[in-house]
C-alpha cells in the first residue's frame, strides 16, 4: 500500500494541466491531492450504494461507501469535477491530458478507496493491489479512452447537481486501441483473457476478486485444470465458493487471499510467459457490461516481473482451499455469512443522484 | 422596466372657444377650394348659398363662412367677400382644413410644454369639456398668474392660443392638433381662468424614449379635476423627461433600438447585472419623482465590449453547467448577441483563451476542472 502511495506521489509531481483518475468509487480523496494538476477529472461508476455495499470486501468497506455522497460532493467543491458514468469500473490515472500535453499513465487495481491507498487500523488489512506504469503509447491510448469515457451516457455529475435523464445521445464512436483492452464496447478484455488460455502450454495463474462458476472464462479456465498447472487466488468469500469449488474439482490449485483484489491473468511464466491485467472480474459484469480496462503484456515486457513477483509473494500466504463436498448455495448466504453481516447494517438505498449532460 | 411615481403640481386653463379639428375631405376644405377659384373676386354669402345649397341655405352659408374668418383660414371685406387668407392656402396645399368640432367652456391641463412640466420639452395638453354651470373653485384671472417657471408652459399655451396657432391636446388617449379659439364665457364672464391642482402621477418606460402614464389621481379635495384620471391614462409621451431621469440612472441614452447603451467605460456591477444583459432593480429620486428602474435591454458598444461583459460572468455562466467548446462558443455568440452586436462569432481560440484564463483565475481546482472541461474533452 505505502508502496503504490509512494509511486502515486511520483507519478503526480510533475505539473500537468489536466489530470483524470478512474474507478468505481471513492472512499479517500487525499491522494488525488499528490496530482500536480491545474485541472482533474474523477471519474467513477454512479452504481446505487446498495450494489457498493454487496460489492464491498468487508462491512467496513462497505459502510465507508455510506459516506459517498458527502464525499464525492467535497471532491466536487475542492479537488476536481466528479462524473459518475454508469457501469465504469476501470481504474486508472492519467497525467497530461490536455491538448498538447505528454500523457502518462497508471492501472491500478486499486480503487480511490482506503483499503487500497491507506494505512488502516490494526486488524485490518489492505488490499491486494497491483500497480503498473504505461509505456508512452499506452498512455495515449489512455487519454483517448478516457475521451470516450467523458462521453459516455448515462452519466451523472455531481456539481453541478444535475438529476433529470441525459438527453438521448448517439454513443460515441468505440476508441481505437491496440495495447488496452476493454469489455465496452468492443469486449476485447474477454477474448484476450480467453485467447491466453488457448495459448496457455504449462501453467496458469488467475488472481480475482470476484469469479462465476457460469462465467464463460471460468468455465474455459476449469477445462485447461485437467490439462496444465492452473492456480486461483481469490477471496473464499460465498460469492465466490461455488467458483472456487467448480475450479478445485476440477483439477485447479485454488488459494484463498482474502485481500485480493488485482485482476490477473500471468500464462506460462517459466517459459514464455504472457500477462493481463485489467479491472474486470470474471463475472458477466466484468467481461460482459462493464467499462472495464486491460493491458496486455507480452513475453518481452519488463512488466511482467512486477506481475511474477506480485503472484510470487502472496501464493505462500494464501492457504490451499479444498473442494467442498456439498456446494453452498449462491447469495445470500446462510446465516452469519459476510453478506448476512452486510444486510444487517440495514443500509439504506438511495436514488441516483446525479446525472451528467 | 423604468417606473416613476411622485406627485406634480399641474397647471390648468379653463377657456370658453371654439375647438376645430384639422380634417380632411371636409365642407370647409370644399369651401377654401372655392375661394381659390373665384381669386380675388371672392366669394359672398349668396355665391356659397347658390352653390352649395341651391340658394336654400343662407343662414348657414353665412355661418359657415364667419367660422372660416374665426379660424383665420378666410379674410372678409367691408363688401362681404371671402379670399383665401395665409392659413386658408396652407390648408388647401395640406389638404386639410380645420373644422369646427365643438363649443364650450373647456379645461385645460398642462402635462407638457415647460421645463417644470410632466413631460419636459414636449407640447401636452390634456383637455375635457366641462358644464358651463360647473364651479370653478379657487380659479384666478390671468392677470394673476405667478411669474415662476411652472407657469411657462402654461403661458405658452395661452401665447399659441392667441395667435391662432394649433395646440396639441390629447383626447380619447389621441393626440390631436386642434385650433381653438377663444371667446368670451357669458355664464361665467371670463376669458381665460387658471389655477393649479396636484396630482399622484405613475409612469413607466421600457427604455426605449417613450414613458406611459399608468395613472393619475387628483390629490384630496381636488374632485373637480377627477375626469383628467382617465383622461391622461395610457397616455405616451416622450421628451426630455427622460433624457432628464437617465443620467440620473447613469444609463445613458437611450437607442432608438430600446436598448440603453452604455459609456465605454469601466462598468459599475454594483448596478448592472451582466449575466441578464440588463439593469438591476435600483432606486433613484429626482424631479420629485421616485424612480425603479427594472430590467432594460443594454447594449454593448463593440464585440470586445460584450466579450469583456461575458468574461465578467463567466462564472456565472459557466458554472451553471459543465459544457464543450462548441456549447461555450454558443453561451459567447448568444450573449454577444444579446448585448446588441449582430454577425459576430466567437471562434474556438477565443474561446480556449477565455477558458483557460478564467480556469486559471477560479477558486479551486473543482471549478477550474468544471470550466476547463470544454477545453479537455472537446
Amino acid at each position: 500500500m505505502q508502496e503504490h502511495r509512494a509511486r502515486l506521489v511520483v507519478f503526480g509531481a510533475a505539473k500537468v494541466k489536466a489530470a483524470m483518475v478512474g474507478g468505481f468509487a471513492v472512499s479517500q480523496i487525499e491522494s488525488l491531492r499528490s496530482l500536480n494538476a491545474e485541472r482533474l477529472y474523477v471519474v467513477t461508476s454512479d452504481t446505487d450504494h446498495h450494489s457498493q455495499r454487496f460489492c464491498a470486501a468487508s462491512p467496513e468497506t462497505a459502510a465507508e461507501f455510506l459516506d459517498r455522497r458527502a464525499l464525492e460532493t467535497r471532491l466536487a467543491t475542492d479537488e476536481a469535477m466528479v462524473r459518475l458514468v454508469q457501469g465504469h469500473h476501470a481504474k486508472y490515472w492519467l497525467a497530461g491530458l490536455a491538448h498538447g500535453e505528454v500523457p502518462r499513465g497508471i492501472l491500478f487495481s486499486g480503487d480511490l478507496s482506503k483499503r487500497a491507498l491507506q494505512p488502516l487500523p490494526e486488524g485490518s488489512t489492505n488490499s491486494h493491489e497491483l500497480m503498473l506504469e504505461l509505456l508512452p503509447d499506452e498512455a495515449a491510448e489512455l487519454k483517448e479512452f478516457t475521451r470516450w469515457v467523458m462521453q459516455a451516457r448515462p452519466a451523472y455529475d455531481v456539481l453541478p447537481e444535475t438529476t433529470s435523464p441525459a438527453a438521448k445521445v448517439p454513443p460515441p464512436p468505440a476508441p481505437t486501441l491496440r495495447r488496452l483492452l476493454l469489455t465496452k464496447p468492443t469486449k476485447t478484455i474477454a477474448a484476450h483473457a480467453q485467447q491466453l488460455l488457448r495459448q496457455a502450454q504449462v501453467s496458469i495463474i488467475i488472481t480475482a476478486w470476484r469469479l462465476d462458476d457460469e462465467d464463460a472464462f471460468v468455465r474455459m479456465l476449469a477445462d485447461k485444470a485437467g490439462q496444465l498447472n492452473v492456480t486461483v487466488l481469490a477471496p473464499a468469500t460465498p460469492e465466490n465458493r461455488p467458483a472456487l469449488d467448480f475450479l478445485a474439482k476440477r483439477g485447479a490449485h485454488v488459494h484463498a487471499c482474502p485481500s485480493m483484489h488485482a485482476k490477473v491473468i500471468l500464462v506460462d511464466q517459466d517459459s514464455s510467459p504472457l500477462a493481463m491485467v485489467s479491472s474486470a472480474n470474471f463475472m458477466h459484469e466484468g467481461m460482459d457490461v462493464g467499462i472495464e480496462l486491460g493491458l496486455k503484456l507480452g513475453s518481452d515486457d519488463s512488466r511482467l516481473a512486477e506481475v511474477r513477483a506480485f503472484v510470487d509473494e502472496l501464493i505462500p500466504h494464501c492457504p490451499h482451499v479444498m473442494a467442498e463436498s456439498t456446494p453452498k448455495p449462491k447469495v445470500p448466504a446462510v446465516k452469519g455469512s459476510l453478506s448476512q453481516q452486510l444486510s444487517s447494517l440495514s443500509l439504506q438505498v438511495p436514488k441516483r443522484l446525479y446525472q451528467a449532460e | 422596466m423604468l417606473r416613476a411615481h411622485g406627485h406634480i403640481q399641474l397647471p390648468m386653463l379653463a377657456v370658453s372657444a371654439d375647438l376645430s379639428l384639422y380634417r380632411e375631405a371636409s365642407h370647409v376644405l370644399a369651401l377654401l377650394q372655392l375661394c381659390s377659384d373665384y381669386g380675388q373676386t371672392g366669394v359672398s354669402a349668396d355665391d356659397l348659398d347658390d352653390i352649395f345649397f341651391g340658394r336654400l341655405r343662407r343662414q348657414t352659408a353665412e355661418s359657415i363662412l364667419a367660422q372660416a374668418v374665426t379660424d383665420g383660414s378666410l379674410a372678409v371685406d367691408q363688401n362681404g367677400s371671402h379670399r383665401l387668407a395665409k392659413y386658408g392656402v396652407d390648408s388647401l396645399a395640406e389638404g386639410k382644413a380645420w373644422v369646427l368640432e365643438d363649443s364650450g367652456l373647456w379645461t385645460l391641463l398642462v402635462v407638457g410644454g415647460g421645463d417644470r412640466s410632466l413631460l419636459c420639452g414636449q407640447q401636452g395638453h390634456v383637455i375635457r369639456q366641462i358644464d358651463g354651470r360647473e364651479e370653478l373653485p379657487n380659479w384666478h384671472p390671468l392677470e394673476n398668474i405667478p411669474n415662476q417657471p411652472e407657469w411657462d408652459a402654461l403661458r405658452r399655451l395661452i401665447e399659441a392660443i392667441e395667435a391662432k396657432a394649433s395646440v396639441d391636446l390629447y383626447r380619447d388617449n389621441l393626440a390631436k392638433k386642434t385650433l381653438l379659439t377663444p371667446k368670451v364665457d357669458e355664464s361665467n364672464g371670463f376669458r381665460w381662468c387658471v389655477r393649479t391642482a396636484l396630482f399622484e402621477v405613475q409612469m413607466s418606460s421600457s427604455g426605449d424614449g417613450w414613458w406611459t402614464i399608468e395613472t393619475m389621481k387628483q390629490a384630496d379635495g381636488q374632485s373637480f379635476v377627477s375626469e383628467f384620471n382617465n383622461e391622461a391614462r395610457g397616455l405616451k409621451v416622450q421628451g426630455r423627461t427622460l433624457a432628464q431621469l437617465q443620467p440620473m440612472l447613469g444609463l445613458g441614452v437611450p437607442a432608438p433600438d430600446g436598448r440603453v447603451r452604455l459609456p465605454a467605460v469601466d462598468i459599475d456591477h454594483d448596478s448592472l447585472d451582466l449575466a441578464n444583459l440588463a439593469v438591476k432593480p435600483s432606486r433613484h429620486d429626482c424631479l420629485g419623482f421616485h424612480l425603479e428602474v427594472g430590467a432594460l435591454p443594454l447594449v454593448a458598444s463593440s464585440a470586445e465590449q460584450a466579450m469583456g461583459w461575458f468574461v465578467s460572468v463567466a462564472n456565472q455562466r459557466l458554472g451553471s453547467a459543465v459544457m464543450t467548446i462548441t456549447q461555450v462558443m454558443q453561451e459567447v455568440d448568444a450573449y454577444v448577441k444579446a448585448a446588441g452586436i449582430k454577425d459576430h462569432h466567437t471562434s474556438e481560440a477565443e474561446v480556449s483563451a477565455l477558458l483557460s484564463d478564467f480556469s486559471l483565475r477560479s477558486p479551486s481546482r473543482a471549478e477550474a476542472s468544471r470550466i476547463g472541461y470544454g477545453l479537455d474533452f472537446s
